[in-house]
């Protein structure tokens, strides 16, 4: 496919020739598209309407004996309360449709996760189970060739509650968002021919830029509010990992999965064989090979200045949260709904492995997400694939702010701060991905930690307790209220729960750790740092952006607040032209 | 609980339909819901830590009924969002799972038997797979 260009024969060969806009083609994928047999020949509940389906009622009924009085939602909340294998198994070997039930993947899998979690409650490192194809037959040590697989016959089982995962776990996105790959391929391919304009796209697609070409002043004034892929000719611009490369540098090293921690060797194995609806991801910033897989690239010049950095003023006592992070993950695998923490932009590299990112500006909450009111937190998340074919990803293409695109291996996705971002892995992927704050974002993440305290995280009590006692040791440059809230906190820490110390802050609910001073401890870290300027300007965006907030919030401006406040307290009414002065603390 | 089967937050009174519950189950959960009138349960929050503790004395006790009247009671606390009973319930039905063989729950959970010969073969092969690790 190559985009629609046209010679414009009047204006002579040295002309550079003038090129119509891409076209706007429908981008919705199909939502009929995705059935498949299940392996026991479950069937979707919607077939118990069938006639047929009535004459299986009987045996049904004795096949499943008591637990026919439950509704399956609360059925499958039962079983997950047996919380060992064999049980489980002897139970499933009562009847077919038993089996059936007891076969479902997501059972096995939170049973697993139980075992995990248990041996971190006492402390001890549960046994890691070679993979053997899905969590039931690992869990059961069991050639996946020595399953029985009962098959049911006809509509005898028609259920939603098992069909569901299954078909969501065959979903093909290659097919399904078939449409946007072959457009997406045309920005791509034409990028790296340099030969890609992004004035000429239709709305909702996402611009590409050449790394060459974009300057670090241009970014901050033009691009860090809306997402931008940065594209490089040189193909040798990021490491070229490959993931078995990366298995033969480190087989036995363990990552972080999301709940578990595997050796490489053995998630590389359920990679490639899995199936579950949402596989588990690798997300690693702290491994022995994340740390010299850093060593072996470089962030992007516009985004390498970075305002947490100041987090780690002391270089001996660090606090900054983890901000590196090496992704890899199966096709289908990736992340719903998010923002990400306190505010801070990232950049997303591709490595290998295609990404398909749908994201939408601040405020605007995605279709079938629920969030509170301060977009906080995400209250009903669906798995991605579940997402996209109940119809909420066509949903979203109606949206006119949101964007979508596909990050090709070399290329890398801008995520402006504050933006809703969810990806699908089209291909087995990997990834590295990089949390920062530019410039231009700095009033932002200061509004965030000065106004939503209860959402900070990444912090450890205890790495900022440090970093206090060493500003403490001077008084130098610091303001008395600083002062006053930093010497509170670190009094109040002691008596914090040892256990608690050295967790995540954003992990610790409120009551058992009292608020903890970033925002002081920031400012205070840039004044340090020779940023006192920088922070200044940050403060004084922010005084507008908070007016700009209450304004929204309560529909009225603060100078009207002001003066209808006024007037109620003093009968002479007058125009206090004061209102830029309480704004330098 | 009354107030979770008013989500409208109505102020007058209301009618809290309770079809298919029998009068002594009712019983039964009020009996409960008095009993832990002061009990301060944990926060959902973790799913996990709440599954593995073990069920209260007491209402282990209280749930020493017969089988339906232990579903009847599981399926009313369902219904009026009684986590924590429904919790024991759960567990009580686990226990009863625990450690039996796939006859024992058959007679159990009243499952009638209607594997085929070459079913029954494949149950066996998968059976000794796993019980011999």
């Amino acid at each position: 496919m190559s985009p629609v260009h046209s010679m414009d024969s009047a204006e002579g060969p040295l002309v550079k020739r003038a090129r119509k806009s891409y076209p706007d083609n429908n981008r919705s994928v199909s939502l009929f598209s995705v059935s498949a047999r299940h392996p026991l020949n479950v069937k979707p509940g919607g077939n118990s309407l069938l006639a047929n389906s009535i004459d299986f009622k009987p045996s049904k009924s004795q096949q499943m004996g008591d637990f026919e009085r439950f509704p399956e939602e609360l059925l499958m909340e039962m079983f997950s309360y047996i919380q060992d294998p064999k049980s489980l198994m002897r139970l499933s070997h009562t009847s077919r449709i038993m089996y059936a039930y007891l076969y479902d993947e997501e059972i096995w899998r939170k049973l697993n996760t139980h075992k995990v979690l248990e041996g971190e409650r006492i402390n001890q490192q549960s046994e890691t189970l070679p993979w053997k194809g899905s969590w039931r037959c690992t869990l059961l040590r069991l050639e996946e060739s020595k399953e029985a697989k009962l098959q049911l016959k006809d509509n005898l089982l028609c259920s939603d509650i098992l069909y569901r995962p299954f078909q969501c776990s065959k979903v093909d996105y290659s097919t399904l968002f078939s449409k946007i790959i072959k457009e997406e391929s045309v920005y791509h391919q034409d990028s790296l021919n340099g030969d890609f304009d992004h004035t000429l796209l239709p709305s909702g697609r996402i611009a590409r830029l050449a790394e060459s070409q974009l300057t670090l002043n241009e970014f901050n004034e033009n691009w860090s509010n809306k997402p931008f892929i940065l594209t490089n000719e040189n193909e040798n611009r990021w490491p070229v990992w490959t993931l078995n490369q990366l298995l033969e540098r480190f087989p036995e090293v363990k990552f972080r999965q999301e709940v578990v921690q595997w050796p490489l060797k053995l998630y590389s194995e359920y990679l490639a064989n899995n199936k579950d609806e949402s596989p588990l991801y690798l997300f690693d910033c702290n491994s022995m090979a994340m740390k010299s897989l850093k060593q072996e690239y470089a962030p992007p010049k516009i985004f390498q200045p970075d305002f947490f950095k100041t987090f780690n003023h002391f270089s001996s006592k660090p606090c900054r949260p983890d901000y590196a992070w090496l992704i890899i993950g199966p096709k289908r695998s990736g992340s719903t709904f998010h923002k990400d923490p306190n505010s801070t932009s990232a950049w997303n590299a591709a490595i290998s492995g295609r990404k398909l990112w749908v994201m939408l500006p601040p405020g605007t909450t995605p279709p079938g997400v629920g969030t509170d009111e301060e977009e906080s937190e995400v209250t009903s998340p669906v798995g991605i694939a579940e997402w996209v074919i109940s119809g909420f990803f066509n949903d979203s293409l109606k949206i006119e702010s949101c964007q979508i695109g596909i990050t090709f291996p070399g290329e890398c996705m801008y995520v402006p701060a504050g933006w809703w971002h969810s990806v699908i892995n089209l291909d087995d992927s990997i990834a590295l991905t990089q949390n920062f704050v530019p410039q231009s974002q700095l009033c932002k993440v200061l509004n965030f930690l000065k106004n939503k305290h209860g959402q900070i995280s990444g912090f450890k009590p205890k790495n900022v307790k440090l970093v206090m006692d060493e500003i403490l040791k001077s008084d130098k440059d610091i303001n008395n209220e600083t002062l006053s809230k930093l010497r509170e906190y670190t009094s109040i820490f002691e008596s914090l729960d040892p256990h608690l110390q050295e967790e995540d802050c954003g992990e610790i609910t409120s009551e058992k750790l009292p608020p903890m001073p970033i925002f002081e401890l920031f400012s205070q870290l840039m004044i340090l740092g020779d940023n006192k300027q920088e922070l200044e300007a940050g403060l004084e965006k922010l005084v507008k952006l908070e007016k700009n907030e209450l304004m929204k919030k309560t529909g009225k401006s603060e100078m009207w607040t002001k003066l209808t406040d006024e007037k109620q307290e003093s009968v002479g009414f007058s125009f206090g032209f004061g209102f830029d002065e309480s704004d330098d603390e | 609980m009354i107030n979770d089967l008013n989500p409208d937050g109505l102020t007058e009174d209301f009618e809290v339909p309770t079809p298919n519950v029998r009068s002594s189950v009712l019983a039964k959960v009020l009996e409960w819901c008095e009993h832990h009138k002061h009990t301060v349960f944990p926060d959902d929050d973790d799913e996990d830590a709440k599954k593995s503790a073990p069920v209260d004395e007491w209402d282990r006790n209280f749930l020493k009924v017969d089988q339906e009247m232990l579903y009847e009671i599981m399926l009313a606390a369902n219904y009026l969002n009684i986590r924590p009973l429904l919790d024991a319930g759960c567990k009580t039905v686990a226990e009863m799972i625990r450690n039996k063989s796939p006859e024992e729950l058959r007679r159990t959970f009243n499952i009638v038997n209607d594997f085929s010969p070459e079913e029954e073969a494949a149950i066996r092969r998968e059976n000794e797979w796993a019980e011999d690790r």
